[in-house]
């Protein structure tokens, strides 16, 4: 099998990283920290760094074997098929939750009249596609799109330069610093626990192993300021007013995007980056799951892959009746539902230390 | 090999965006809105571009048409017009919105909501408040649709003489959300308006009958109009706000006898401390015009003419603040917010008092400073014969 590169790896991992810009972090937290939201993704971040060395600490244990390998290598076969379960479930939500946003987003940005399912579908059947083939073409995907991405995103913050405020950002630390916190646990959670996902990738199948940890971290900081960038030149441009009032602020700055001083009008292209985000961070979970019901016949995985992205349609189809039922589920659900993945975290490293000590 | 042959079919198929597809020939380009109401009913003019035919020997069609509707909600008002028109309205060219006095008098915040929140407007176009009815169904030359024109009478007399002022929707929300500053819109009106105003025959004769006029600045206060700056208090609402580009200074020089100085560039500041307002402004100008008897190619007369000329914009700016803060009692300026912004204590302290006492009260020091960086072509001043 063909091995992928540290690049390639650093692509996904940045997928997953800042995937949640997309509508769901500023959502989360502009509402308890304010205009200190900035304040709360960087310790967000430095939480998150937890777990970011408790993945590298896990991915040298065993390192032919993916996450799902790992736990049943770890606890036998019978509460690894738990932990693995309990994790698809998690990935699962995660998919729903992302293929839900984007697709309202699409819909409400873009496709007024056209049905949600249809949206949903064109998004999953690219994904299935995807997912179908071996990690790394869905890393060769996922390098070149986040190349495009970077170079978008770097072009249009330095469109918006402009337009920044600093005084939107005043008075400094004025909000309460048990708000800055939840935030900033908020930001933990969503953004930095899923990155668990990374594992589906053995360490072995990577060209250059030394270089692992390294672009991890790398990865990791890249990942953070472009989360801080957004939210700065967000509550910047538009005030914390507006900020609060938009369903999709991020999106709303970038109608002031003025591509080299005279190219206007260019947010749809941009927010494309959101898409391709989401498409990739889609694919990946689905190849997750297909590889958690592991078949050895590549027919039958197809069909498995099929199978969950259809179930992922009807099941956001069915949860999301509404744009309301989904922010209230971020709100008051998601949140809780993901941090299950700190215990699954506490579980591994346990066991692995406690294996490593016998 | 198939199946992918059948995915890509299905996904060009899927592919063509036919639920929300629109034909170019069957969109009406909306590029301005004037807003009124009347019992309670919504009442709309939207300005469309009617589309000429290339060959200039047909006959003359108007450039563009006024469609009226009526409705409970904007969005019902905006409905009703395609029942007159054979195009859907397209709103992503919107340029300007005139919101009716009436409107602004009553409560402006019903505006906001629908252009916020529908999707396929965008949020930067210009704000003004309409002194009359029927602004938009003027014609006007030059610039042949009348939302053109009054878009770029605006960002004229905004580079050129600084009295008025661009306030987008956004900016208008910004001013509307934030709980420490209040809202400020240009303004305009017609002059002679006539049976012709709404006719091709008003661009035809060398002087125009009937021809709008881009007020003063509308002042707020909460959601209500409360009442009109005047030209010297819009032009120091802008020199204290940045919106100042280009404007002129006429000082009172000799009995009866004046100087013009150009504003060339400026900037202040508000800043706020221990329950005072400082405010420094300075400004880089340009001798215009002159007509005192005064050696300007002497270093210290020139010292002394920035001092004058300093001295007389912090008197006149002094007035206006005053004369604003005692008509109005509305912080257009925004001291609260600079407050807010910069001196967090004192907002504690003054917040809950502060229209009641505190921003009457409030001592403002300005200090400015004018600086001529140029005479013109003539190297003294206009030296009388005697």
């Amino acid at each position: 099998m063909k091995k992928i590169s540290y690049l390639e790896l650093s692509s996904i991992f940045l997928v997953i990283l800042i995937t949640f810009n997309s509508g769901i972090n500023l959502f989360l937290i502009k509402n308890t920290s304010g205009i200190d939201s900035w304040l709360s993704i960087i310790i967000g971040y430095i939480i998150g760094l937890i777990f970011l060395l408790l993945t590298i600490y896990i991915s040298n244990y065993h390192k032919e074997l993916n996450l799902f390998e790992k736990n049943k290598h770890l606890f036998k076969d019978f509460i690894g098929t738990i932990i693995n379960i309990i994790i698809s479930i998690i990935f699962f939500i995660i998919a729903i939750t992302l293929l839900y946003n984007i697709s309202s987003f699409i819909n409400t940005q873009f496709l007024y009249h056209t049905p949600i399912l249809i949206t949903m579908s064109l998004l999953i059947i690219l994904s299935i596609y995807c997912a179908t083939k071996e990690i790394n073409i869905i890393a060769h995907i996922s390098l070149l799109l986040m190349a495009i991405n970077i170079i978008m995103f770097i072009l249009c913050n330095i469109s918006l330069i402009g337009n920044i405020k600093i005084d939107n950002l005043l008075p400094f630390l004025k909000t309460n610093y048990l708000n800055i916190i939840i935030s900033s646990l908020k930001i933990a959670c969503i953004n930095t626990l899923p990155i668990l996902i990374i594992l589906i990738i053995p360490k072995e199948k990577i060209t250059n192993q030394n270089k692992y940890q390294k672009s991890l971290i790398i990865t990791y900081i890249i990942g953070t300021l472009i989360s801080l960038i957004i939210t700065l030149t967000t509550i910047s441009i538009l005030g914390i007013y507006l900020t609060n009032m938009y369903e999709y602020a991020e999106y709303m700055v970038l109608k002031k995007v003025k591509l080299f001083g005279f190219l206007e009008r260019v947010e749809n292209i941009i927010s494309m980056k959101w898409i391709t985000e989401t498409y990739i961070y889609l694919t990946l979970i689905i190849y997750s799951l297909t590889k958690n019901i592991k078949k050895k016949n590549k027919n039958t995985d197809n069909c498995i892959s099929i199978i969950i992205g259809i179930v992922l349609v009807i099941t956001t189809n069915y949860v999301f009746k509404n744009i309301t039922i989904f922010n209230n589920f971020i709100k008051n659900i998601f949140i809780y539902i993901i941090a299950i993945l700190f215990i699954i975290y506490i579980l591994i490293t346990t066991k692995i230390i406690f294996t490593k000590k016998e | 090999m198939k199946s992918k042959t059948l995915l890509l079919i299905v996904i060009i198929l899927l592919l063509t965006g036919c639920y929300d597809h629109k034909e170019l020939n069957k969109i009406a380009i909306l590029t301005a809105t004037e807003i009124n109401k009347n019992n309670d009913e919504f009442i709309i003019n939207a300005e469309v571009v009617n589309p000429q035919s290339p060959d200039k020997t047909t006959y003359i069609q108007a450039p563009f048409i006024i469609y009226t509707g009526k409705g409970k909600t904007i969005s019902e008002a905006y409905r009703q017009i395609k029942l007159s028109s054979s195009r859907y309205l397209y709103p992503d060219h919107l340029s300007i919105l005139i919101i009716n006095e009436k409107i602004a008098k009553e409560d402006i915040t019903e505006i906001f909501d629908f252009y916020l929140r529908n999707p396929s407007v965008r949020t930067e176009f210009n704000v003004l408040i309409g002194k009359n009815e029927d602004i938009l169904s003027l014609t006007t030359p030059i610039d042949k649709l009348s939302s053109s024109s009054i878009l770029e009478s605006i960002k004229t007399n905004n580079q050129y003489q600084g009295i008025t002022n661009l306030v987008t929707l956004d900016d208008m929300s910004i001013m509307y959300l934030n709980p420490h500053k209040e809202i400020i819109l240009p303004s305009i009106k017609i002059e002679n308006d006539n049976k012709d105003s709404d006719n091709i025959k008003n661009t035809e004769d060398t002087k125009i009958d009937s021809t709008y006029k881009l007020s003063n600045l509308a002042v707020f206060k909460g959601n209500k109009l409360q009442g009109y700056l005047t030209d010297d208090e819009s032009i120091t609402y802008n020199l204290i706000t940045n919106n100042v580009k280009n404007s002129i200074i006429t000082y009172e020089c000799d009995k009866n006898k004046y100087l013009t100085a150009e504003i060339i560039t400026s900037s202040s500041k508000i800043k706020p401390k221990n329950n005072e307002i400082n405010i420094d402004i300075n400004i880089s100008t340009v001798i215009n015009e002159s007509n005192c008897n005064i050696e300007l190619n002497n270093a210290k007369t020139i010292k002394q003419l920035e001092k004058e000329l300093s001295s007389y914009l912090k008197e006149k700016t002094e007035k206006n603040i005053n004369n604003i803060r005692k008509k109005y009692n509305s912080d257009i300026f925004g001291f609260l917010d600079e407050i807010y912004k910069h001196d967090y204590k004192t907002y504690q302290k003054v917040k809950n008092n502060w229209y009641n006492q505190e921003f009457k009260n409030i001592k403002i020091n300005i200090n400015s400073q004018i600086n001529i960086i140029g005479k013109g072509n003539i190297m003294e001043g206009n030296n009388e014969k005697n």
